[in-house]
């Protein structure tokens, strides 16, 4: 009799993962990792374009597989594990993605805005709650506000029908107090499950989803490898095994998780994820992860130090999806530079 | 001469910009202010202006429609497809502010003179006013465009509750709107509300994937367009390019509005308003004619 | 009139000495006020004409008004200031801010609690379509960075004895219906309608709940225990107190309010409520003795403990920790130092 399951992993390396890659994840990579992830025990597989479902564009990149053929391909795959998807409201509409989705077999949904801007998912979570689909609200880029505004906009997702909410720490830019505060917070003021989404920009991925899971939340994102944008998310099989450590249960096998693990950096990763020196500037600056490659294409393309570009994003307080002014900001540094300023 | 006779049916937002807006014309004349209640700042807003009022909505049209040339259309989609056969029977001319699709696509810059000739015209959305002069340009200069998409990025404090509610609704009616002007065998439509303090701009990115990219041949052809957008939308200017990058033609719009009824930064509905006014003062020029 | 004046800017130099820094985001912005002939606008403008004057801040304020008489009646050296400017009118009926409006301080509405017992409904709807009519012109104004509403520690309803002061999250409520209910109830109305606007239309909102005060501009009439004290006091006959003297309260002095108003104004995160008072509870006997030790004679204090009925003690505190962790806002002028202020100031 196995013990009951206290901490939700959701594994996001099919999707978060593919800003690593710049959407260029194959049907048959996605085949072989949602194989090896079913038979670890992961409860919850997100599959997708990095930006979610519907955001294959020029603005993010052009997805390689597009949303049909990579849920139909993870669905046949997964026959026990749950698939699941981001949807960015503003990306992806009702009529156009939400609806096909369901049809190729998607069970979880993640409804995402900008942390600020929750009464965007109201439609798409009430879709999803009225065709019998669990539905979780996402904040990204949550270190963006305190933990006042943040939990007011996750309890407008609660009122939509939200099941749970996560945060993201999109850039990666939490310490293990900010992470407390906030999930301390939320906790206080939802009666749903809160779960938590880190990324690596400082080091601090696994250690901020232990503070998380420390605080009270019980559902957490990690990917094999870490695989995901900028300096990449938890590492998902060094989680398992601290969780398992400290007495959490997750319903993983963790020789399966790690077999997952070395398949994915064999099959998908074209690098292995690193703190790279813009990762941390990143961080700091408090930008998206998934600029990191368009600022680097950029910086080569306008010859300007990506650090330079970063910490101008961070000053104008870009948030996720506005990659179009990465050019802007890029062109202007340059013309800057070149007019000697 | 203030003589061309119009009537803005709907009290909001965008409906009290207008008015500011008409008033400052030299060829409309503002001769009601319709909407549903007195106690609306729009309404107390005309009233300052000394404007006429009615509480009536479209039953005070229809009792004055021989005093009117043309309505504006601020209400709601739901509202203008009530409306949109009442006003054809009373025989007025419309300006459709709501993404009601029913009238036909008007964007001043690039089909104002064939627009002239009906009697409803749809205004599209804010994205679309923005984007499409640019994806009709890249339209007329490439004979094959894969495909085309438009990113628009608004002040977070621009989009009211009806915008947001509705974001599906405008993505579809931009996508379409844009494929109509560009030929473009796929489009899409992406919008990003930005919380950012100070509010940032309208901003709205054209990306297009085509066989053989001729930017010169596209200057060409977007300038005077550009210039004819700044003929009514004074805040309307190229930003970015247009340029060739990873592989795409990406065209960068701002619009900043002038600051009428509406903050500087609601560029977005700054621009429909504009296109709304220009179309009814060519109106009002035929109307002399 | 000068030595009146000049009172006024020495309190306010003297409290904003102990400013580092927060008030510099209120340099070269413009702060509407409404309410603008009231208590708070006045004191505001003092220590806006002293950031001005001394500190070179460059603050344009403008006061929302009612009645431009009563305005240049009780500030005349300010109504003649170049940075200042006066919109006579009522918040209700206000459709567009001046353009350039950066700060918003939004204290209309009358806290005179007969005004409220005569005329409830009224109250109400002033306080309702005077907020509603606001935050709607406040969703148009591009450079807007914050508005502070002027809640009322009323809104926490009675202070249960076993608390010694009311602190934020206390959640307490006034009772629905009573007759002394409907300003309280209107101001926690307005308070989350301006939660909602912050939500909603992403208005930059902030809170603060003001509890009883004590200065210049508040007229010897006003219907609180210390102005009948003082109004007693100054017309040297002997200082009455009501009942059996233990009620408690405690007064913040007007140039401090300033100072916090203008730190928090400045300083606050929006979505934030802070209590505004002193947090140095004192009984009414004590406090009308403090006001008989500071003249000679010393007039006699007469309590009237006969006509007291056995009723648990009445209590209003704030718990001001909130606005110390936030700003370092602490109390800087003293009870007696304010008692002695605001009695040479009435009798200059």
């Amino acid at each position: 009799m196995s013990k009951a399951v206290n901490v939700l992993i959701s594994d996001p390396t099919l999707r978060d993962g593919n800003h690593a890659v710049s959407h260029q994840l194959t049907r048959e990579q996605i085949a072989t990792y949602c194989r090896a992830a079913d038979k670890a025990g992961i409860p919850i597989v997100e599959v997708g374009h990095g930006n979610g479902l519907g955001a294959s564009s020029l603005q993010v990149g052009l997805a390689r597989t597009d949303d049909e053929t990579a849920l139909r391909t993870a669905r046949e795959n997964l026959p026990n594990s749950k698939l699941g998807i981001h949807v960015i409201p503003g990306f992806a509409t009702i009529e156009r993605d939400l609806k096909r989705a369901m049809d190729y077999g998607v069970d979880v949904v993640r409804v995402a805005s900008h942390c600020t801007e929750a009464d965007l998912t109201e439609r798409h979570i009430r879709f999803c709650r009225a065709n019998g689909k669990t539905v979780f609200g996402v904040l990204m880029m949550s270190h963006m506000i305190g933990k006042d505004m943040l939990a007011e906009e996750a309890r407008k997702m609660e009122n939509y029908g939200a099941e749970a909410v996560v945060i993201m720490d999109s850039a990666g830019n939490y310490l293990p107090s900010d992470v407390k505060e906030r999930i301390d917070h939320l906790l206080e003021t939802l009666s749903i499950p809160v779960g938590f989404h880190a990324h690596n920009n400082l080091g601090m991925a696994v250690a901020n989803s232990i503070t998380a899971v420390e605080a009270g939340a019980t559902i957490l994102d990690g990917s094999a490898r870490g695989f995901g944008a900028g300096a990449g998310n938890t590492q998902l099989e060094v989680l398992v095994a601290v969780l398992h450590r400290m007495g959490f249960e997750t319903g993983i096998d963790l020789y399966r998780m790690l077999d997952a693990a070395d398949l994915a950096e064999g099959e998908l990763l074209k690098e292995h994820p690193r703190i790279s020196s813009i990762s941390v500037v990143s961080g700091l600056a408090g930008v998206f992860s998934g600029f990191s490659k368009h600022v680097q294409r950029l910086a080569q393309e306008f010859d300007l130090d990506p650090r330079d570009i970063f910490f101008e994003l961070g000053r104008r307080r870009i948030v996720a999806g506005q990659e179009d002014l990465i050019i802007e900001v890029s062109s202007e540094l340059a013309a800057q530079k070149k007019a000697g300023l | 001469m203030k003589n061309y006779r119009v009537a803005i049916l709907g009290s909001g937002n965008i409906g009290t910009d207008l008015l500011v807006k008409a008033l400052r014309s030299e060829s409309l004349a503002c001769v009601a202010f319709v909407g549903r209640s007195y106690t609306s700042p729009g309404m107390a807003k005309a009233r300052a202006l000394g404007v006429t009022c009615s509480d009536r909505s479209i039953a005070y049209i229809e009792e004055h429609a021989q005093e009117i040339d043309l309505v504006f259309d601020a209400t709601s989609a739901k509202d203008h497809a009530v409306h949109a056969p009442i006003l054809k029977a009373l025989g007025l001319r419309v300006i459709d502010l709501t993404p009601a699709k029913i009238g036909s696509i008007c964007i001043p810059a690039v089909n104002q003179d064939s627009s002239l000739g009906s009697d409803n015209l749809n205004m599209v959305t804010c994205g679309g006013q923005a984007s499409i002069p640019v994806a009709y340009a890249i339209g007329k200069t490439h004979s094959e465009i894969d495909y085309l998409e438009v990113v628009s990025s608004i002040a977070s404090k621009s989009a009211g509750p009806a915008t947001r509610i509705n974001l599906d609704e405008y993505i579809d009616t931009t996508e379409k709107g844009i494929q109509a002007f560009s030929g473009a065998k796929h489009t899409k439509a992406i919008l990003i509300l930005n919380p950012a303090v100070p509010c940032i701009d309208m901003q709205t990115t054209i990306f297009a994937a085509v066989r053989n990219p001729d930017l010169d041949a596209l200057k060409s052809v977007l300038d005077p367009i550009v210039a004819k957008i700044r003929s009514y939308v004074p805040g309307y200017r190229v930003i970015v390019g247009p340029i060739l990058e990873n592989g795409r033609i990406v065209v960068m719009v701002r619009v900043r509005g002038r600051g009428d009824y509406l903050p500087e930064y609601a560029g977005n509905l700054d621009i429909i308003n504009c296109a709304a006014i220009a179309m009814a003062e060519e109106f009002a020029k035929e109307g002399r004619a | 009139m000068r030595q009146a004046v000049q009172l006024l800017q020495e309190d306010c130099a003297r409290v904003a000495e102990h400013d580092a820094g927060g008030l510099d985001a209120l340099r070269d912005s413009h702060l509407l006020v409404t309410g603008g002939s009231g208590f708070m606008a006045g004191w505001i403008a003092e220590m806006v004409c002293h950031l001005n004057e001394h500190r070179r801040m460059q603050i344009r304020l403008s006061l929302l008004a009612r009645n431009r008489t009563q305005f240049q009646d009780r500030l005349p050296h300010i109504a003649s200031k170049p940075y200042v400017t006066f919109l006579q009118g009522d918040v209700r009926d206000i459709v567009d801010l001046p353009k350039d409006v950066n700060f918003v301080l939004h204290a209309a509405g009358s806290p005179d609690n007969r005004n409220h017992t005569t005329n409830p409904i009224g109250t109400m709807i002033t306080i309702a379509d005077g907020t509603r009519a606001l935050i709607q012109a406040a969703e148009r104004a591009a450079n807007l960075r914050m508005i502070l509403n002027v809640s009322s520690g009323n809104i926490y309803g009675r202070q249960p004895s076993s608390l010694e002061r009311i602190p934020e999250n206390y959640a307490g409520a006034p009772a629905c219906g009573g007759v002394e209910s409907a300003y309280a109830e209107a101001k926690r109305y307005a308070e989350t309608l301006m939660t909602a606007a912050r939500s909603q239309s992403r208005l930059p909102v902030q809170t603060v709940r003001p509890f009883a005060f004590l200065g210049a501009y508040q007229p010897l009439d006003a219907p609180w225990a210390i102005n009948t004290f003082l109004n007693d006091a100054l017309q040297k006959r002997p200082i009455r107190v009501m009942g059996d003297g233990q009620t408690v309260r405690s007064l913040l002095y007007g140039a401090d309010m300033a100072l916090w108003v203008l730190t928090i104004l400045a300083r606050g995160r929006t979505g934030h409520a802070y209590n505004l008072g002193s947090n140095q509870g004192i009984s009414l006997e004590s406090l009308a003795r403090k006001v008989s030790s500071h003249l000679q004679p010393s007039p006699e204090v007469i309590l009237n403990a006969a006509l007291s009925r056995n009723v648990p003690t009445s209590i209003l505190v704030p718990d001001t920790q909130a606005a110390e962790r936030d700003f370092g806002l602490r109390v800087l002028t003293d009870l007696d130092t304010a008692i002695q202020r605001t009695l040479k100031w009435h009798q200059c």
